[in-house]
């Protein structure tokens, strides 16, 4: 996202190599996962892509990453695509109650859903009291001294909960480690 | 966006976030004080790193901002929210009355602060405004964000933005793009848009932008996949857009038999110090994706193609034709 760090760059050759010998195992690995071929094509590129996007990766110092560490990153873009899949369908289900003139359009409901898969993404980090106080003031907005009379804690207490629900969704929107930042 | 390695965080930077965390909780339902207001903003200019983490804090702030609607708060209650209860409550409000949303958030203090966006050189950002559009910034670019009741207006301060609206249903106000040439109306789009001090640059990429140059009666539509450079007096007409001016916003130069002086101006956006080119190479035609910032693209060019890399000092770099290899 914004701030960027100087890294040396992957040699595309040692990708190459990875790409050679283990495409063929990780989209076999991918489609068990899956259990259809379509998804496990598009994953099996995305990881590639991934490596190749992010060189500073610590994956590999030593040589091309192995299969081991493939499947690592393999393994987060399968659980990035069943997060999309579960929000998407419970955001349109969620939506078949809204009357239809104030449904958003497509495009608009494609940004939600980005959206959704982002914030999805930083919550899933956060201990329980602290989302659940993070959730109260940002999604129903809730003033702190709300928020503390709704859980029964100080309001001193709540805004200990708040700073430390933000620095953990600040550490996981920095290593991008969700949907796509643009 | 370039990913941050956690990795590779300094002591500085991870403690600049705990802080701006902090700052955040503080700040957050405006109960802070004027002293404490102050304080905050003497902690703001301190440092570069504060400034950052501040505004990854905006960022992350700006997200659950950009949620408007019932329909999505309500799929992230039943996913996050402790029992089922609550969501059940939610889902009541939903289906009850019609009620488009309860916009009853407050306003954030740091909201007035975001409304003017700039990045540092070699910085590339995204942030979804207030109505869901959403603003990619450019390296070394400011813009201002101002919505009131009746309009979106977005003036392009300096550098290149990209934005993909949102058509804004709960107002039906009309976004605008302002740059130092003219005005933009975007019909549903995606586009970007360069301000050249000369001239500005649009390149549109999904629906449809109508430029208005100031020149009486001179209002040109571009289609997607067409770019209009005006500004400078000229009644231009669009031609094909260039791919770089999408690709950027991923941090990536898309490079499709392009000169090599083009890509040199481009790469020298996001340097700092003089990035050249000698005559002798500068209409070498280039083809292939190449990151945007660090050094990287520099070497796969000249991998690519017959030149080499002059560095006088770490801020004076040259692409010259390659020496002849002598015994």
């Amino acid at each position: 996202m914004q701030p960027t760090i100087a890294t040396d760059p992957l040699s595309p050759h040692l990708l190459e190599t990875a790409y050679r010998e283990h495409c063929g195992w990780l989209h076999g690995w991918l489609r068990r996962k899956l259990g259809n071929a379509a998804d496990a094509a598009d994953l099996a590129q995305d990881t590639f892509v991934r490596l190749l996007n992010n060189p500073a990766s610590v994956l590999f110092k030593d040589g091309p990453p192995g299969r081991g560490q493939l499947a690592l990153v393999a393994n987060g873009l399968v659980i990035n695509l069943w997060r999309r899949r579960a929000i998407e369908r419970d955001y349109l289900d969620s939506l078949a109650l809204v009357p239809q003139a104030l449904a958003p359009s497509p495009e608009a409901r494609a940004l939600i859903i980005e959206t959704l898969c982002e914030i999805d993404a930083m919550l899933e980090s956060l201990p329980g009291k602290c989302r659940q106080a993070f959730l109260l003031s940002h999604l129903e907005g809730l003033t702190c001294k709300d928020v503390a009379a709704r859980l029964g804690i100080g309001e001193s207490t709540v805004r200990k909960y708040i700073a430390q629900a933000m620095m953990q969704c600040m550490l996981v929107a920095a290593s991008g480690d969700i949907a796509d930042l643009g | 966006m370039a990913r941050m390695d956690l990795t590779a965080m300094s002591a500085q930077e991870r403690q600049a976030f705990q802080e701006a965390a902090q700052w955040y909780a503080q700040l957050l339902d405006d109960a802070s004080s004027e002293e404490a207001r102050g304080r905050w903003r003497k902690w703001l200019s301190d440092s570069d790193a504060n400034q950052r983490a501040w505004r990854m804090a905006s960022y992350v702030g700006g997200r659950f901002d950009a949620l408007h609607d019932d329909a999505s708060r309500a799929v992230l209650s039943r996913r996050h929210a402790a029992g089922r209860r609550r969501a059940i409550k939610s889902l009541a409000l939903l289906a009850g009355a019609g009620v488009v949303s309860s916009l009853g958030v407050q306003r954030l203090p740091w909201r007035a602060w975001t409304a003017q966006q700039q990045t540092a050189r070699g910085e590339i950002r995204s942030f979804v405004a207030e109505d869901g559009s959403r603003i990619w910034l450019d390296s070394a670019s400011a813009v201002d964000i101002d919505y009131d009741a009746t309009l979106r207006r977005v003036q392009l301060r300096a550098g290149r933005m990209a934005i993909q609206t949102a058509p804004d249903p709960l107002h039906r106000r009309p976004l605008v793009v302002q740059t130092a040439h003219g005005l933009l109306r975007p019909l549903g789009t995606r586009f970007t848009v360069q301000d050249s001090g000369h001239h500005t640059l649009v390149a549109v990429f999904e629906g449809e932008v109508q430029a208005e140059s100031g020149i009486p009666d001179h209002t040109v539509r571009i289609a997607a996949g067409s770019q209009l450079r005006f500004g400078d007096g000229a009644r231009p007409a669009p031609t094909p857009a260039a791919r770089y001016l999408d690709s950027w916003r991923r941090g990536d130069f898309v490079a499709d038999e392009t000169p090599l002086s083009v890509v040199v101006d481009e790469l020298a956006r996001y340097r700092r110090g003089h990035l050249g080119c000698a005559d002798a190479v500068a209409r070498l035609r280039l083809y292939g994706v190449f990151p945007l910032v660090g050094d990287a693209a520099l070497t796969a060019i000249s991998r690519a193609l017959p030149v080499d890399v002059q560095r006088r000092t770490s801020w004076w770099v040259d692409l010259v034709a390659r020496a002849e290899v002598t015994k």
